[in-house]
Order: C-alpha cells, then structure tokens, then sequence
C-alpha cells in the first residue's frame, strides 16, 4: 500500500515540482543551471500572458456557458418531458464521445470559414449577402466549436441530476399554492444548483486546458491562450523551456482554483439529500402541443451542432479536394484518400503507438484506480484523504503543462523514457487517473462491504480478495473507465503534441500534421477511420460488460 | 470456548465509546446471544471476535488460543481464527455460484481439489441445498442465500460462529424457520457460537445464554427464562419484553417473602428477587403485562387485589392490551381476546405473588 502511494506520488506530484523548479532556473531542462527570477519577471512582465489568460477565461466562461444550455436543454427534453423522438436524441447527443475533438474543430472551419465555409456560403446565396455573415478563425468561431462539441459532458450529467432528484419533493411543492414558475425556483432549481455549479465548473476547467479548438483555430488566426501560448513557447527556436514553465504557472493558478471550487461545490451536492444514489422516475411533464416544437428544436440543435460536422468529414474524406458538397463534386467521389490513408507507412505506425500506449495506459489507470479507490473506501489508514486528492490532482493539469513536466522530469533524470512510448503512457495514466478513478470510485462504493469481509474469513491475502471478490463484482464499471480512458488516448492532442516524436506519433498528432500541411482529404479519411474504430471498440467493451453484468432475481 | 476480557473500542478519535469494557464467556458447545439496541456495541463486540475490529484494548481468547491481546500486541487477522461467519446481508458473492461460494473459503488452504468439493458438497447438503450446486448466487431467494451463507460458515470445520444479525433481512415466516435450522445445525455440529441480535424473540429462542447490552458495556448476563422472568435491571426488563415498572417501598419480610407498599395499594411478594435491603428501603415492582389477572368480578383474594379502571384497550389478535388506571399508575395488562371490557370499565387485577419481581430502584 505504501508502494501504491508512493507511485500516485510519483506519477502527479514529482512533474509539478520539476517544473516549478524549471521555472527558477536559467537554462534548459538537465543543464546544471543557476536560480533565478527572471523567467517570473519576463513572463509576468508581457503582455502576451495576460492576454493569452483573458482570452483562456473568455474563452472557458462562454463555451461552457453554450455547453451548459445546450447539454442541460436536452437533458430536460429528454429526461422530464413527453416529447417524441426522444431515443434519437439521446443516441446523437453522446455521438461526440466517439469523434476526436480535432476532427470537428476541423469539420466547423469547412463549415464555416469565412472564404469556403459551408454555412457562410449557403446563407450567403440564400440572403443575398455581400460578405459571409460568420468568421470561424475569431474567439467567437473557437467558443462556438468547442462549447457545441462538448455537450455530451453536461447532457449525462444533468441527466442524472434529474433522475436523482426524487419526485415526491415536487408532489410535496405542488400541493403548496406556490404557481409553477415559482414552485421550479424554489423546489428544482435551488436543489440542484450545486450540481449544477458543479458542472460549470467542470466545464470551466475543461474549457481552460482544451488545446484542440485553440490550436486549429486559434494559432491561424493569431488568437493565443495559455495552452497555445505555451505551445508556441516551446515550438520557437531556440526553445525556451524555461518561460514556457513560467507561463504554466498562471495556467495552474486558474485550473487549480477551479478544480477547488469544484470540490468544494460537490462537497456541498453530497449535502443535498437529492442525490442519493437511488434512481427515480422522474414525474414526465406534459407540454402538449409545445412538445413537437421542442422536439423540433432540440433535433435541430444535433442536426446543425452534431450531425452536419461529422457529414462534412465523411464528405471531405470521399473528395479528390476540398470541396463543397453539390452533384457535380458526388461525381467526383473517390476512395483514393482511404487507400493513401492505408498506403501510408505513418498511420499503421501511428495506430500501433496508440494501441500500445492506450490500451497500456488505460490498464495501469484503472488499476492503479482500483488500488486507490480500494484504500480511500476500505482501510483506515492515516493519510488515505490525501492520497485521494494527489490522486485527483492531475485534473487541474492541462495536457500540454504535463507534458511540458514530463519533459523537464525525464531530461533531467537518468531514466531514458524521454522520447520514447513510455513517457506517453507515464502521461496519459497521470492525466486520466482522476477519470477512471472516479468511475472506480463510484462503483465500489456500491459493493456491500460484508462481501469483502466474508473474503477477509475465507483468505488473508487481500490480494487475492481483491481480485477474486472485489474485481469482478465491478467488472462493468472497469470496462467502462478502460474503455474511455482508451478512447481519450486515440482523440487528446494536447499531450502527445509535445510528447511524440517521430517514430513515437499517436494518431491525434498525425490528424494535426495533416492539418498543418493542408492535407485536409486525408486527414477527413484518416478521421473517418479512427471515429469508427473507437465506434467498434465502445460497442464491443459494452458487449463484454454486459456479459459480465451481475443479473439479480429470475 | 470464547473468552472475551475488557474489551474497548472508540471511535471519532477516542470520543465516541462503541464498547466499554465488556467480559463474557462462552461454554463449548453454547449459544451465547449479544442483545440490545442499535448502538449498544453488540455488533462491535462481534466484529472484533471475528477480528473485522481491532479493539483498543483487551483480550480475545478463542478454544484457548489467543487471537487478539492489546497487552501482548496479538491480531491475528480473521481468516487465521478458524471462524465461520454469518453477514446480515448474507454477503453471497453475487457472480458466483452456489457451489464457488462454498468453496472459496477451502481454497489456498492446502485442501486437493477432491477434498474442496467434498466438503463443500457436505455442507450444502446439511443446509439442504443439494441439487442447487451449480445456480447463480443471486438466482436465490431470500431464505436460499441465507442457507448458502451457513454452508459456506461451516464448510471449513470452524471451531467458533458468529452470526450478525442474521435473520434481520428475512420475513417473519421464514425467520421462524431459519433460526430452528441454526439451532439443529449448532445444536448437531455442536460449534460454540456468538450470536448477535436485538430481537428478543429471537435471542429468547435461539440462546443458551443471553447478554444484554446498553451502551458499550453488559448490563446482565442470564439463561433466557432468567433474563425475561427475573431481570437483574431496569434496563433488561425493559428492553426485552414489556415491563410495568412501579416504586415501591418495603415494608417487611426478606427474601421469599416480602410486603412492599405502592402508591395505590400493598403488595405481597413470594417469588426470587434480588434485594437485600431492610424495612423503608426504596425498591421497584416489575411486573409483565402478561402476569396481570384483569376480571369485571371481584377475585375475593385475600392479597394482591386491586381495583382499577380501564383507560383503553387495544386489540391485536392475540391478546388485548389494556391500559389500566389504579390510583395515579397506569398498569398495562395482557386480556385474553375473548374478554372485552368497556374504556372507563371499573376491573379488578389480580398479581400472584410469585410472578413479579422486586429490584433496587
């Protein structure tokens, strides 16, 4: 157990400390360099920083405020009203789990650059318009892409914030004389606002470290925030490692403040006696003839925020160019990118690297999860509080700051993972611990302890208890953080972007590289494929679940 | 044989006194029964037997070897102990089948294969649930798992059970039946067993011995007849069963033998009680609702008469529960059904000098 600790330690705190002491330095990582505070004052003294963090916060408040409304819109469609068409909803909502955020970030400039965009030019043909109404490469055109893309995350949530809210409490509330509007204020709204804040402020931090959006539209069109700024720092010859570290301390202040209030907000939401755990049906309301308009325009919202992004990959992926879609380009329909695509040397070597890293990754995650999750719930040993936070910590580290600790810890230390596989799984399984250790989590509290007490009779080795007994009563729930901890491995750019190498590229960073170069056909191609990939692996991880799901009763 | 010596446990950093210096001793062989309310520390008690607690202080002795000993710095962790143990969930492995369940205890134990099986198969057959080898453990019901959970507590020949609570999650039906199956097997396997309950129907049935329990400590240790009939305190009289409590005073007489004065009326006694107190001194009655003889005639007894009215009475199938005012007291009294007396009906009671007792108050 000490073991255990000391690995969590080693995986979240040591690259943090190694990159504050970066920052204090005056020469690149492993140089045997002297203390200073310049780094503090060249970086605090710019403008470019304080720029980079008001468009970062800008940019976070707004595209979570878009991902809020739209997830929490649908969420009530589905959960509390009787509006048609419902199963649809549902099935397009949790379509972005399984598409890389750069692929639609992509697909929104075709859609809507102001020279070629799809939107731009029908709206321009259908009002008569001299200029195209949208600008895509603005912050407007980032927050619009990342805050749609980003629904499925407050969509589930709220759903299950409905769904735990029992509804006697709103039976009770309507035999007051309180009208309805003001019942829904007093009763639902206030009962679920720490959830509600706690998914905010989920959003927020998710907003701040996102690179995908800044990167694909931000670096073209000149509009830096901290993870592009850092980016920058690190791509300019010769690279400044050292302010790039300093820029990640402003960075961490603002993640780091955010995932406080978050677990200071969901302490609270523990309080509330409406999330117990228990599902309910909630109480469906009838909006009669509302119901086909809501209907109408929550599809609406999945057809234009989902649907039509992912049509115009797979349209671009059949395309010899970039083209518009029209008759005369279906002609034109080709299969040649598919087959540049599987001629390509590069992408096989890319997809082995991911297989390696994410299924390597998502295994040590979840197990080191398990050990955690383990000692947190079921011993009471001094400390175990503590090792839940360091644990969760690496939720407040953007990709691109772990990264750039990673670099300073393994340049400076004699282990040779720098530029290898193995410095990527070191950080995919520090960045996504906290994912699959709440999923773990969550599950095990679900276990009865007396079944492992009836194990401590039968065996001593809690080991073998561990695996025998508590493991496979929560086999679903460790399939499911397996599984999307594998899946975040084959979309997140903002780690492998500075990790890998040539010989060491993932697919995500192979997609940028396509972008980069204007290979935008390909890269739909290789979009295409890598979506249906994750399709087939989520399908099959839910088909082993379920066979290992624990059916009660006849 | 169970030997339990000054046993402490806190909790909330030593605030919070789960259990307060508990000794008791189980015969080989007995039924020994913790009872008492939530709280009270029973389940704590249990727990650091089977060694799923680790006390603060004090000593555990097990057929004479010792498991835990905070003087000596002994634990021995629980699958050392050779316990066999019943859950109030039942904690059946719920992806395993009947047969995994029985049989993983046997396991890393040094047993052949052949001898796991065999054994497991013995102990399924004693519950009776031959023939249900191979079913899912949650495909059960209720009662089924509950068997599961005693195959597998004696599958591995313990030299001591230990059931929490074990009935609790039953419906009255089949509560009935499972603890007459947990007596014939302890009975048959003659395993000393601690039992953990607060039902005292339960504990009243099922124990040779019953401790009953009240915040961390033993207030009274007694066969069943005794604890119920001839309660030492206050607190067991009241807690198992229904007890009318009255102050009393006594007048003369000793032990066998004695008068006492209540508010309302004289009493005379004539069955065991535990004062040895002279004349003036300050006792309590306890009296059964049961004990209490209720008639609209007079009983022209020469002692313990007295009249009453009835405030209200309450059927319930079995009996009536009368609520009696004599003088300023209250007396609650058992009627059989067949008798019914009007609210603000003059009776006569009637208390045979041998069925109640007298305490220190």
């Amino acid at each position: 157990m000490f073991s255990l600790a000391c690995v969590v330690v080693y995986l979240t705190l040591v690259p943090l400390v190694m990159i504050l002491y970066g920052t204090l330095t005056d020469g690149p990582p492993g140089t045997g360099a002297n203390f200073t505070l310049q780094n503090y004052i060249r970086a605090y003294g710019s403008a470019d920083l304080f720029r980079a963090g008001f468009n970062s916060v800008v940019f976070a408040l707004l595209s979570g405020l878009i991902s809020f409304s739209v997830g929490c819109f649908l969420a009530w469609v589905t959960e509390r009203t009787n509006t048609p068409g419902k199963g649809f909803i549902y099935l397009l909502v949790l379509v972005p789990f399984l598409v890389p955020g750069i692929l639609t970030t992509v697909s929104w400039v075709f859609l809507l650059s102001p020279n070629t965009g799809l939107i731009n030019k029908v709206l321009q043909y259908l009002l008569g318009l001299d200029s195209p109404p949208f600008n895509i490469y603005s912050l407007g055109g980032m927050i619009w892409a990342f805050g749609i893309d980003n629904i499925a995350m407050p969509f589930l949530m709220m759903a299950a914030a409905f769904r735990a809210m029992d509804p006697t409490l709103e039976e009770a509330a309507s035999l007051s004389s309180m009208g309805p509007l003001r019942r829904f204020y007093h009763i639902n709204l206030k009962l679920m606002f720490p959830s509600i804040l706690a998914i905010c402020l989920l959003l927020f931090v998710r907003g701040i470290e996102t690179f995908e959006a800044p990167a694909v539209i931000g670096l073209p069109a000149g509009i830096s925030v901290f993870a592009t700024e850092i980016f920058l720092a690190l791509r300019r010859a010769p690279t400044d490692y050292n302010l790039a570290g300093t820029y990640s301390t402003a960075y961490l202040i603002v993640t780091v403040v955010g995932v406080l209030l978050y677990l200071r907000v969901t302490k609270v939401a523990e309080k509330f006696a409406t999330i117990t755990g228990k599902g309910y049906r909630p109480r469906l309301i009838d909006i009669g003839k509302w119901r086909f308009l809501v209907s109408g325009l929550a599809l609406a919202i999945l057809l234009l925020g989902v649907l039509l992004p992912i049509t115009m990959v797979l349209w671009t992926s059949f395309m010899p160019f970039y083209a518009l879609p029209s008759l005369k380009m279906l002609s034109l329909a080709t299969l040649d990118n598919y087959r540049a695509i599987f001629d390509l040397d590069e992408f096989y070597r890319a997809f082995m690297n991911n297989i390696i890293t994410g299924v390597s990754a998502a295994t040590l995650a979840v197990l080191l999860s398990v050990g955690v999750a383990w000692v947190v719930i079921r011993t009471d040993i001094r400390g175990r509080k503590l090792l839940d936070i360091v644990a969760f910590t690496p939720i407040a580290l953007p990709g691109i700051v772990l990264s750039l600790a990673l670099i300073w810890l393994y340049l400076s230390v004699p282990i040779p993972v720098y530029g290898t596989l193995f410095i990527l799984i070191i950080a995919y399984v520090t960045k996504f611990i906290p994912i699959s250790l709440r999923i773990v989590h969550a599950s095990l509290l679900q276990v009865h302890k007396e079944l492992e007490e009836a194990g401590e009779l039968a065996s001593e080795s809690w080991v073998r208890n561990l695996v025998f007994i508590v493991m496979p009563l929560i086999v679903p729930s460790l399939l499911v953080g397996w599984l999307y901890v594998l899946t975040l491995t084959f979309k997140v750019l903002s780690i492998p972007v500075l990790l890998s190498h040539v010989g060491t590229e993932v697919l995500p960073v192979l997609i940028f590289g396509l972008y980069q170069s204007g290979g935008v056909t390909q890269l739909c191609a290789m979009g295409v494929i890598l979506t249906i990939f994750i399709a087939v692996v989520a399908g099959l991880t839910r088909l082993v679940s379920m066979r290992f799901a624990i059916k009660a009763g006849e | 044989m169970i030997e339990v010596k000054g046993l402490t446990k806190t909790y909330a950093g030593g605030n919070v006194k789960a259990v307060d210096g508990v000794d008791f001793e189980v015969e080989a062989g007995k039924i020994f029964t913790l009872l008492g309310p939530s709280g009270c520390g029973k389940t704590t008690s249990l727990r650091s037997v089977a060694g799923l607690e680790r006390p603060d202080v004090g000593e555990i002795r097990l057929s004479g070897e010792t498991v835990f000993s905070s003087e000596r710095d002994v634990c021995l962790h629980p699958s050392k102990r050779s316990i066999g143990m019943v859950f109030q969930s039942y904690a059946i492995w719920p992806h395993m089948t009947v047969l995994q369940n029985v049989a993983y205890p046997l396991k890393g134990k040094g047993l052949s294969g052949a001898e796991i099986s065999r054994k497991a198969h013995e102990a399924l057959h004693m519950v009776g649930l031959e023939g249900f080898e191979d079913r899912p453990a949650p495909r059960l019901s209720g009662g089924q798992q509950q068997r599961v959970a005693l195959a597998r507590a004696v599958a591995s020949d313990p030299r001591i059970f230990l059931f929490d609570e074990p009935l609790s999650n039953l419906d009255a039906k089949l509560r009935e039946e499972m603890r007459g199956q947990i007596r014939d097997l302890q009975r048959k396997l003659g395993i000393t067993s601690l039992y953990v309950t607060h039902d005292q129907i339960e504990a009243l049935s099922i124990s040779d011995y019953i401790a009953v329990m009240e915040k961390g400590r033993i207030v009274e240790v007694g066969a069943p007849r005794d604890i119920y009939l001839h309660p030492t305190s206050r607190f067991a009289a009241q807690f198992v069963g229904l007890t009318n409590i009255m102050p009393a005073k006594l007048l003369d007489g000793a032990n066998g033998a004695a008068r006492v004065e209540l508010p309302f009326a004289s009493l005379l006694c004539a069955g065991k009680n535990s004062h040895s107190h002279g004349p003036g001194a300050e006792l309590m009655v306890l009296l059964r609702p049961e004990n209490v003889r209720v008639s609209s005639m007079p009983f022209n007894c020469a002692t313990n008469e007295w009249r009453g009215r009835v405030v209200s009475s309450v059927f319930l199938g079995e009996f009536i529960d009368c609520t009696i005012a004599c003088g300023d007291f209250q007396v609650r009294a058992r009627v059989n059904p067949f008798n019914h007396f009007d609210d603000g009906a003059e009776v006569y009671l009637h208390i045979p000098p041998e069925r109640f007792s007298l305490l220190t108050a």
